[in-house]
Protein backbone atom coordinates (compact mmCIF):
# COMPACT_ATOMS: atom_id res chain seq x y z
CA UNK A 1 0.00 0.00 0.00
CA UNK A 2 1.71 3.56 -0.69
CA UNK A 3 0.14 6.69 0.49
CA UNK A 4 1.44 10.33 -0.92
CA UNK A 5 2.94 13.17 1.48
CA UNK A 6 3.74 16.71 0.30
CA UNK A 7 7.24 17.13 0.46
CA UNK A 8 6.44 20.46 3.08
CA UNK A 9 4.88 18.54 5.12
CA UNK A 10 8.23 16.71 5.92
CA UNK A 11 10.79 19.76 5.91
CA UNK A 12 11.24 21.04 8.92
CA UNK A 13 10.03 18.24 11.08
CA UNK A 14 11.19 17.31 14.14
CA UNK A 15 12.69 13.94 13.60
CA UNK A 16 13.46 11.03 16.78
CA UNK A 17 15.51 8.26 17.70
CA UNK A 18 13.51 4.76 19.15
CA UNK A 19 14.02 5.96 21.98
CA UNK A 20 12.26 9.27 21.71
CA UNK A 21 15.56 11.63 21.66
CA UNK A 22 15.49 14.43 18.85
CA UNK A 23 18.12 13.66 16.41
CA UNK A 24 17.64 17.23 14.29
CA UNK A 25 15.15 18.32 11.77
CA UNK A 26 14.82 17.05 8.16
CA UNK A 27 16.57 19.71 6.27
CA UNK A 28 16.81 18.33 3.08
CA UNK A 29 15.70 14.86 0.84
CA UNK A 30 18.11 13.73 -1.70
CA UNK A 31 16.78 12.55 -4.67
CA UNK A 32 18.64 10.10 -7.34
CA UNK A 33 17.37 8.66 -10.41
CA UNK A 34 15.93 4.43 -10.55
CA UNK A 35 15.93 2.66 -13.98
CA UNK A 36 13.78 0.28 -14.12
CA UNK A 37 11.58 -2.03 -17.19
CA UNK A 38 8.98 0.63 -17.66
CA UNK A 39 11.13 4.07 -17.46
CA UNK A 40 12.64 6.11 -15.04
CA UNK A 41 11.81 7.47 -11.34
CA UNK A 42 13.36 9.80 -9.17
CA UNK A 43 13.59 8.51 -5.69
CA UNK A 44 14.52 9.74 -2.01
CA UNK A 45 17.59 7.94 -1.09
CA UNK A 46 19.08 10.00 1.86
CA UNK A 47 17.62 12.44 4.51
CA UNK A 48 19.33 15.24 5.57
CA UNK A 49 18.71 16.09 9.29
CA UNK A 50 20.37 18.87 11.19
CA UNK A 51 20.20 20.59 14.29
CA UNK A 52 19.58 24.15 12.65
CA UNK A 53 16.22 23.02 11.01
CA UNK A 54 14.60 26.56 9.65
CA UNK A 55 17.63 28.29 9.91
CA UNK A 56 19.53 26.23 7.41
CA UNK A 57 16.56 26.08 5.26
CA UNK A 58 16.76 29.76 4.86
CA UNK A 59 20.63 29.90 4.61
CA UNK A 60 22.53 26.84 4.58
CA UNK A 61 24.63 25.23 7.31
CA UNK A 62 27.53 27.35 7.21
CA UNK A 63 25.13 30.82 7.47
CA UNK A 64 23.50 29.57 9.98
CA UNK A 65 26.65 28.28 12.35
CA UNK A 66 28.29 31.45 11.82
CA UNK A 67 25.19 33.51 12.34
CA UNK A 68 24.56 31.75 15.94
CA UNK A 69 28.38 32.33 16.92
CA UNK A 70 28.06 35.99 15.90
CA UNK A 71 24.81 36.11 18.03
CA UNK A 72 26.97 34.90 20.95
CA UNK A 73 25.81 31.37 21.31
CA UNK A 74 28.41 28.29 20.92
CA UNK A 75 25.90 26.07 19.43
CA UNK A 76 27.59 22.85 17.71
CA UNK A 77 26.09 21.94 14.42
CA UNK A 78 25.18 18.48 14.17
CA UNK A 79 24.40 17.02 11.09
CA UNK A 80 23.12 13.44 9.78
CA UNK A 81 22.63 11.86 6.50
CA UNK A 82 19.79 8.97 6.95
CA UNK A 83 19.49 6.55 4.25
CA UNK A 84 16.07 6.02 3.46
CA UNK A 85 15.77 2.52 4.47
CA UNK A 86 16.73 3.91 7.93
CA UNK A 87 13.91 6.11 8.37
CA UNK A 88 10.36 5.28 9.84
CA UNK A 89 8.14 7.18 8.11
CA UNK A 90 5.15 5.13 8.61
CA UNK A 91 3.52 8.16 10.18
CA UNK A 92 5.08 11.16 8.48
CA UNK A 93 4.11 13.74 10.80
CA UNK A 94 6.50 11.98 13.61
CA UNK A 95 9.97 10.89 11.01
CA UNK A 96 11.67 8.45 13.01
CA UNK A 97 15.36 7.05 12.68
CA UNK A 98 15.52 3.36 13.10
CA UNK A 99 18.97 4.09 14.63
CA UNK A 100 19.71 5.62 18.47
CA UNK A 101 21.28 8.94 18.43
CA UNK A 102 24.84 7.30 19.31
CA UNK A 103 25.04 5.23 16.57
CA UNK A 104 24.26 7.94 14.69
CA UNK A 105 26.92 10.09 15.81
CA UNK A 106 29.45 7.64 15.72
CA UNK A 107 28.76 7.39 12.05
CA UNK A 108 29.11 10.79 11.95
CA UNK A 109 32.42 10.71 14.41
CA UNK A 110 33.58 7.80 11.69
CA UNK A 111 32.42 10.33 8.17
CA UNK B 1 19.02 15.47 -16.40
CA UNK B 2 21.01 15.83 -13.60
CA UNK B 3 21.96 12.55 -11.45
CA UNK B 4 21.00 13.60 -8.30
CA UNK B 5 18.51 15.97 -6.88
CA UNK B 6 18.48 18.36 -3.45
CA UNK B 7 14.60 18.52 -4.04
CA UNK B 8 14.16 21.34 -1.66
CA UNK B 9 16.67 23.11 -3.44
CA UNK B 10 16.44 22.22 -6.97
CA UNK B 11 13.48 21.31 -7.10
CA UNK B 12 10.69 22.73 -4.85
CA UNK B 13 9.84 26.81 -6.04
CA UNK B 14 12.10 26.39 -9.08
CA UNK B 15 10.75 28.07 -12.06
CA UNK B 16 8.82 25.60 -14.75
CA UNK B 17 8.15 25.93 -18.34
CA UNK B 18 6.25 24.50 -20.48
CA UNK B 19 7.59 22.47 -23.78
CA UNK B 20 6.92 25.74 -25.60
CA UNK B 21 9.41 27.60 -23.06
CA UNK B 22 6.68 29.64 -21.12
CA UNK B 23 6.65 30.11 -18.15
CA UNK B 24 4.03 28.27 -16.05
CA UNK B 25 4.70 29.04 -12.67
CA UNK B 26 6.57 27.63 -9.52
CA UNK B 27 6.49 24.46 -8.07
CA UNK B 28 4.39 24.98 -5.39
CA UNK B 29 4.14 21.42 -3.77
CA UNK B 30 5.98 17.69 -4.54
CA UNK B 31 4.30 15.24 -3.71
CA UNK B 32 6.17 11.98 -2.78
CA UNK B 33 4.54 8.65 -3.00
CA UNK B 34 5.63 6.61 0.31
CA UNK B 35 5.78 2.46 -0.22
CA UNK B 36 6.08 -0.37 1.80
CA UNK B 37 9.97 -1.98 1.34
CA UNK B 38 11.17 0.47 -1.44
CA UNK B 39 12.35 4.18 -1.32
CA UNK B 40 9.64 7.52 -1.29
CA UNK B 41 9.36 7.97 -4.82
CA UNK B 42 8.66 11.62 -6.18
CA UNK B 43 5.25 11.03 -7.77
CA UNK B 44 4.00 14.73 -9.06
CA UNK B 45 4.55 18.23 -8.57
CA UNK B 46 1.34 20.96 -7.93
CA UNK B 47 1.14 24.08 -9.30
CA UNK B 48 -1.73 26.60 -8.70
CA UNK B 49 -2.54 29.44 -5.57
CA UNK B 50 -4.35 26.88 -3.82
CA UNK B 51 -1.01 24.31 -3.31
CA UNK B 52 0.34 27.17 -2.34
CA UNK B 53 -1.45 28.86 -0.09
CA UNK B 54 -1.82 25.45 1.46
CA UNK B 55 2.00 25.89 2.40
CA UNK B 56 1.80 29.20 3.92
CA UNK B 57 -1.16 28.26 6.64
CA UNK B 58 -4.81 28.44 6.76
CA UNK B 59 -5.78 32.21 6.93
CA UNK B 60 -4.48 32.44 3.52
CA UNK B 61 -6.25 29.12 1.78
CA UNK B 62 -9.29 31.33 3.14
CA UNK B 63 -8.15 34.24 1.98
CA UNK B 64 -7.68 32.73 -1.42
CA UNK B 65 -11.55 31.74 -0.93
CA UNK B 66 -12.50 35.18 -1.56
CA UNK B 67 -10.93 35.60 -4.61
CA UNK B 68 -13.75 35.62 -7.77
CA UNK B 69 -13.50 32.20 -10.30
CA UNK B 70 -11.96 30.37 -7.31
CA UNK B 71 -15.09 27.80 -7.36
CA UNK B 72 -15.13 27.45 -11.11
CA UNK B 73 -11.72 26.91 -11.70
CA UNK B 74 -11.08 23.03 -12.80
CA UNK B 75 -9.38 20.96 -10.50
CA UNK B 76 -9.83 23.36 -7.81
CA UNK B 77 -6.99 25.41 -9.47
CA UNK B 78 -4.25 23.19 -9.29
CA UNK B 79 -2.03 21.54 -12.13
CA UNK B 80 -1.20 18.31 -10.83
CA UNK B 81 1.61 16.87 -13.18
CA UNK B 82 3.41 13.72 -12.75
CA UNK B 83 6.95 13.82 -12.45
CA UNK B 84 7.51 11.64 -15.41
CA UNK B 85 6.54 14.72 -17.89
CA UNK B 86 10.21 16.36 -16.49
CA UNK B 87 12.06 16.80 -19.29
CA UNK B 88 15.23 18.50 -18.19
CA UNK B 89 16.27 20.07 -14.81
CA UNK B 90 18.64 23.20 -14.57
CA UNK B 91 17.92 26.63 -14.05
CA UNK B 92 14.35 26.21 -14.91
CA UNK B 93 12.61 22.44 -15.20
CA UNK B 94 11.04 21.65 -18.47
CA UNK B 95 8.03 19.84 -18.27
CA UNK B 96 6.44 18.04 -20.94
CA UNK B 97 2.48 20.29 -20.85
CA UNK B 98 1.25 23.08 -22.06
CA UNK B 99 0.86 26.23 -20.40
CA UNK B 100 -3.01 26.27 -21.95
CA UNK B 101 -3.70 22.81 -20.87
CA UNK B 102 -3.42 23.33 -17.03
CA UNK B 103 -6.13 24.31 -14.66
CA UNK B 104 -3.65 26.29 -12.29
CA UNK B 105 -3.66 28.97 -15.84
CA UNK B 106 -7.18 29.17 -15.12
CA UNK B 107 -7.09 32.32 -12.74
CA UNK B 108 -5.26 33.98 -15.11
CA UNK B 109 -7.08 32.97 -18.24
CA UNK B 110 -10.03 34.22 -16.29
CA UNK B 111 -8.37 37.67 -15.65
CA UNK B 112 -7.43 38.08 -19.06
CA UNK B 113 -10.70 37.80 -20.17
CA UNK B 114 -12.62 40.05 -17.68
CA UNK B 115 -10.31 42.25 -16.56
CA UNK B 116 -7.29 42.96 -18.65
CA UNK B 117 -9.04 42.76 -22.27
CA UNK B 118 -11.30 45.30 -20.56
CA UNK B 119 -8.47 48.25 -20.09
CA UNK B 120 -8.67 50.42 -23.21
CA UNK B 121 -5.95 49.52 -25.78
CA UNK B 122 -5.46 45.97 -24.28
CA UNK B 123 -7.39 44.87 -27.67
CA UNK B 124 -5.28 46.59 -29.54
CA UNK B 125 -2.39 44.80 -27.92
CA UNK B 126 -3.27 41.76 -28.20
CA UNK B 127 -4.30 42.15 -31.94
CA UNK B 128 -1.16 43.38 -32.52
CA UNK B 129 1.05 40.30 -31.19
CA UNK B 130 -1.32 37.97 -32.98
Amino acid sequence: MSREVALHHLLGRAVLDPHGRKVGRVEELRAEIELHEHGNDYVVTEFHIGSFGAVESLAGPYFARMLLHHLGRLVPYRGHVIPWNRMDLRDPRHPRTLDTLEQLRAEQDRA
Amino acid sequence: MKDGLDLRHDVQDAQLVDRRHENIGRCDALLLELRENAPPRIAAMLIGGPARSERIGRWMTALRRLVPGHTRAPEGGVSRIPFAAVRSIGNTIELDVLRDDLPSEHLEQWLARNVICRIPGAESKKESKS
